[in-house]
């Protein structure tokens, strides 16, 4: 005989819980922000080495400061589809853009934009669709020995990231060679070499799935409070480009996820960089309004990214 | 040459599944700082074909999908940090179809540039290129359309303002905005100067129901510089109008003016309005309600309209004499001498020649008292001031100043003016061969609900049949909704001021976009929305103020006479003929005189206009007649006879 629980179960009501467990020195949440924790399968912790300080600290950055000179913000999006298969082999159409809008007084302008439409396919397939392939940048599938479709179209998503990846960094070098502004990255400065040298330029990397910090740091590192920002770092990436990085917590999180309004800021490793990162981090502070929402990663993504990728979108055909 | 460099497009049209463009709307986004707003006239520039269209609503969109974002996103501070960044937003417009090119197969709008309109676009979109081409151009300005930057003049159609095409004008909006009148001034200006040719004559009529607002047409207003440039536009001159009358009656004295317009040095054209009972009484009806004329009574006014009043009557029961019953004293006497030839017969004398006792005791009540309560119109003497019928002047304006009258006279001076203008439009006696009536307060005249009147009845004629005669109705209310839908509904032009929001909410605005709504709620002085029919939408224009004095400032440039006493009233008058009379002679000459005598005689003269004054009014007046005081005879006693031996 089955005996009647006390308490029924229900899952919306957890307030009461959350405020025991909190009692327990736990500290109540939900769960993670959209993107926050990245793909799974990069999930890892890389320990980043501390740059003047022993241990990692927070501190207050001051109140949000708008950047006092035009800044740029540079972005890019990706799309793909699979159009065809030849036997289990598709064959992958990828749509990559990048672009950067300047903003001069209040008023955000699209300044620099390119785009570039892939063919991604085992080199059968892309030589039957050859003719009907025009305009596209064909790219060969190099896939492993299996013929699994999941593991080539993985390949292939992985390739227009990276041509993303190269578009944006053109955009930047071509943005960069007709103008000295302050331009923030969307994601991290260590991909490029000369992005990482840049002295003008700020990586905002949303995504937390490298993780800088085990242990007590890394603690420290996900309770940072609004509005706050950790001991500078170098982050262990596998370029091996250096840069400068700090986590900075843009809205409070309590009651909702450690990653929630929280972002990592990458910038040249100069001493510049040691003595203005407060002053950079208010800059970014100030970035979090207007609200970048629908954005389901409204809580880091910052506004000017957010309007930089529907622009491109538009150009999309979004 | 050097050639011009195009225009830059201000928007594109916009069409999506939600919001398509149709052969009669469509989108277009502009710019934020774009000088597009509503009721800007715009063009669609397409391969295949060319559309004009005007704004009629807008929307301005930002990338928030719930208000609570922004509140998030300033913390919940409205007095928080401005936002480094101007979170983006669009304009997006709506506008309805004024023309396709070409109009067939008429086709949804197809996406293209969107341009402001030049004075060329505005031409062709309000098809005004159909009546203001070529020589016989028939287009009357009404103002200029104004929008981004540019002033092009709109025209109206003489053919459809005047007709004989469609006709009547109707204007809507709140009072104190000096807007109605002002508008009606300044179209019959611009159709005084711009009337075609080739259309005849024309001439207005200006009932002034309140206030002095159109006592001073002939007096020179003050302009201010972008009126005069509106003038300039329009190719119009802003002159006040060179002929004009202004028609008052009499106060209850009959010799003081019942107008603001006494000032002396108008007197030149201010003339008296003096109706007899010939003129009133073909328009008993105005003045005698349902209850009052019944079947018998309406008998008895027809029996008195056609075989006594006027001409010789004979009736020998009554007395020997023929009766000549020319005044409301004739008719009276006239009355009297019916009812002694009943009292008289003593029992079953209650009928003479079919009409009972009693009907004939209610129509002389009634018809008496139209001469007590419309004292100063109507006269008991017999001598009439009138209209110059027959003589109407083209590009003349008369203004018929009613303002101080009692309603039911007012009602009988709308009846008996319309009327005789409409019998001599008919017969082409006028003199001219079209006339603008302009009637202010117009849901009081003719008003949506409410019994049937002579009033009503008779500008519902005119505003359905005027325009074969050539008499054209220009109307103005506050509440359109309130006026019957026959008179607005025929007028072909209507315009529309600033409207009150009570107003704009009743069903006959239904088709006015929200947009357009508001704007009609605040639109300033001097701007107008018309509708016409040419014009497939409303448009708004901007019109100059009228080139004549304002009431308010006519009164105080010429501030009226002070009523004067009987005799000093009557010298003035005679002065105002001939200045060289001497106030103490006319003094002296009516002294002692009957008043009934005096007003007579001083009517005749004014009638009359002799070269000699003077001398005509002292002949009228005839030789005074003094009055003698005689003692009283006693008489002679009666014979004083003896007791009376019955007693």
């Amino acid at each position: 005989m089955s005996s009647v629980p006390r308490t029924r179960p229900h899952v919306h009501h957890l307030a009461p819980l959350r405020r025991a467990l909190s009692s327990c020195g736990l500290v109540p949440s939900s769960m993670p922000s959209a993107g926050g924790l990245g793909r799974a399968d990069d999930a890892a912790v890389r320990p980043a080495s501390l740059v003047g300080d022993a241990v990692l600290s927070s501190f207050p950055c001051g109140p949000p400061v708008g950047c006092p000179e035009a800044l740029g913000f540079l972005d890019g999006i990706q799309r793909h589809q699979i159009v065809a298969y030849d036997g289990p082999s598709p064959l992958v159409l990828g749509w990559v853009a990048a672009g950067v809008l300047l903003r001069t007084g209040r008023e955000l302008k699209p300044t620099m934009a390119g785009t570039a439409q892939l063919a991604i396919g085992r080199e059968t397939v892309l030589a039957k669709a050859a003719d009907a392939l025009h305009g596209f940048e064909v790219l060969p599938l190099e896939p492993p020995d299996d013929l699994h479709p999941a593991h080539d179209l993985d390949v292939a998503r992985g390739m227009v990231d990276r041509r993303r990846a190269q578009l944006e960094e053109e955009i930047g070098q071509r943005f960069r060679a007709t103008s000295s502004a302050w331009l923030l990255i969307d994601g991290s400065l260590s991909h490029s070499t000369a992005w990482s040298q840049d002295p003008r330029m700020l990586g905002i990397a949303k995504s937390h799935a490298i993780l800088p910090f085990d242990g007590r740091a890394l603690t420290t590192y996900l309770q940072l409070p609004e509005g706050c920002r950790t001991s500078l770092f170098r982050p262990a990436t596998r370029g091996g480009r250096e840069t400068f990085s700090w986590g900075l917590r843009l809205r409070e999180w309590m009651g909702k996820d450690p990653f929630h309004g929280l972002v990592r800021i990458e910038a040249a490793p100069t001493e510049e960089t040691r003595r203005r990162a407060s002053e950079y981090s208010q800059w970014i502070l100030a970035e979090r309004s207007p609200l970048s929402a629908p954005d389901v990663r409204w809580d880091r993504q910052l506004y000017g990214m957010r309007a930089v990728e529907r622009y491109l979108g538009a150009i999309l055909g979004e | 040459m050097k050639q011009q460099a195009p225009i830059p497009p201000i928007g594109r049209v916009v069409a999506t599944e939600q919001k398509p463009s149709t052969p009669h709307q469509f989108y277009f986004w502009t710019a934020r700082s774009s000088p597009i707003g509503i009721g800007a006239i715009v063009r669609v520039d397409s391969d295949e074909r060319v559309i004009h269209g005007v704004v009629t609503d807008g929307f301005a969109y930002s990338d928030l999908e719930t208000p609570l974002d922004a509140v998030i996103g300033a913390e919940g501070d409205p007095a928080g940090l401005i936002d480094p960044t101007a979170r983006s937003e669009i304009r997006l417009y709506l506008a309805a179809v004024l023309r396709h090119h070409p109009e067939e197969p008429l086709q949804p709008v197809p996406l293209g540039a969107v341009h402001l309109a030049t004075d060329a676009d505005v031409t062709v979109a309000l098809r005004m290129d159909s009546f203001t081409d070529g020589e016989e151009s028939t287009g009357i300005p009404v103002g200029v359309y104004a929008g981004g930057g540019l002033e092009a003049p709109v025209y109206l159609d003489a053919d459809f303002l005047v007709g004989p095409e469609a006709a009547h004008l109707n204007i809507t909006g709140v009072s104190g905005l000096a807007t109605k009148t002002s508008a009606v001034e300044f179209l019959l200006t611009s159709i005084f100067q711009t009337f075609p040719t080739q259309k005849g004559s024309v001439a207005a009529l200006c009932f002034n129901v309140k206030g002095p607002d159109l006592c001073f047409l002939d007096q020179a207003g003050s302009l201010e510089e972008t009126d005069r440039n509106i003038y300039d536009r329009l190719g119009l001159v802003p002159e006040p109008f060179a002929a004009f009358q202004c028609y008052a009656p009499y106060k209850a004295d009959g010799v003081n003016l019942n107008t603001l317009r006494t000032h002396p040095d108008l007197e030149g054209n201010t003339r008296p309005l003096v109706w007899g009972l010939r003129q009133v009484l073909d328009y008993a009806e105005v003045l005698l309600n349902r209850d009052d004329i019944d079947a018998k009574a309406g008998a008895f006014i027809d029996f008195l309209a056609e075989r006594v009043v006027g001409q010789e009557f004979r009736d020998d029961s009554l007395r020997a004499k023929p009766f000549r019953v020319e005044t409301f004293a004739d008719l009276e006497e006239f009355f009297r001498a019916i009812f002694d030839w009943m009292e008289a017969l003593n029992r079953g004398g209650e009928i003479w020649r079919t009409h009972h006792i009693a009907t004939i005791r209610k129509v002389r009540n009634r018809l008496g008292n139209i001469s007590t309560r419309s004292k100063g119109l109507v006269t008991d003497d017999g001598e009439v001031h009138d209209l110059p019928w027959g003589e109407f002047t083209d590009r003349a304006v008369y203004t018929v100043d009613v303002a101080g009258l009692d309603p039911l006279a007012q009602d009988l001076v709308f009846a008996r003016v319309v009327s005789v203008l409409k019998e001599q439009l008919e017969r082409r006696t006028l003199g001219v061969d079209h006339v603008i009536v302009f009637v202010d307060e117009l849901n009081k005249y003719a008003p949506s609900d409410g019994p049937e009147t002579y009033v009503r009845k008779m500008l519902l004629d005119l505003s359905e049949r005027g325009r074969y005669l050539g008499l054209v109705l220009f109307s103005a209310q506050q509440f359109r909704s309130q006026v019957h839908r026959r008179v607005v509904g025929n007028a072909g032009t209507a315009l529309f001021g600033r409207m009150d929001n009570d107003e704009l909410t009743m069903g006959g605005y239904s088709t006015l976009s929200a947009a357009i709504k508001a704007k009609l709620a605040t639109l300033p002085k001097g701007e107008l929305m018309i509708r016409h029919p040419h014009f497939t939408q409303p448009i708004f224009v901007r019109f100059p103020r009228p080139a004549v004095l304002t009431g308010r400032d006519g009164v105080q440039r010429f501030p009226p006479s002070p009523d004067l006493p009987f005799p000093d009233a009557v010298a003035r008058v005679l002065r105002g003929m001939d200045s060289t009379l001497s106030t103490e002679e006319i003094r002296d000459l009516v002294a002692g005189r009957r008043a009934e005598d005096v007003r007579r005689s001083l009517h005749a003269t004014q009638r009359s206009r002799p070269d000699d004054p003077m001398a005509y009014f002292r002949a009228c007046l005839g030789r005074a007649v003094v009055a003698e005081s005689r003692d009283m005879r006693r008489g002679i006693p009666g014979v004083r006879s003896a007791p009376d031996p019955y007693a």
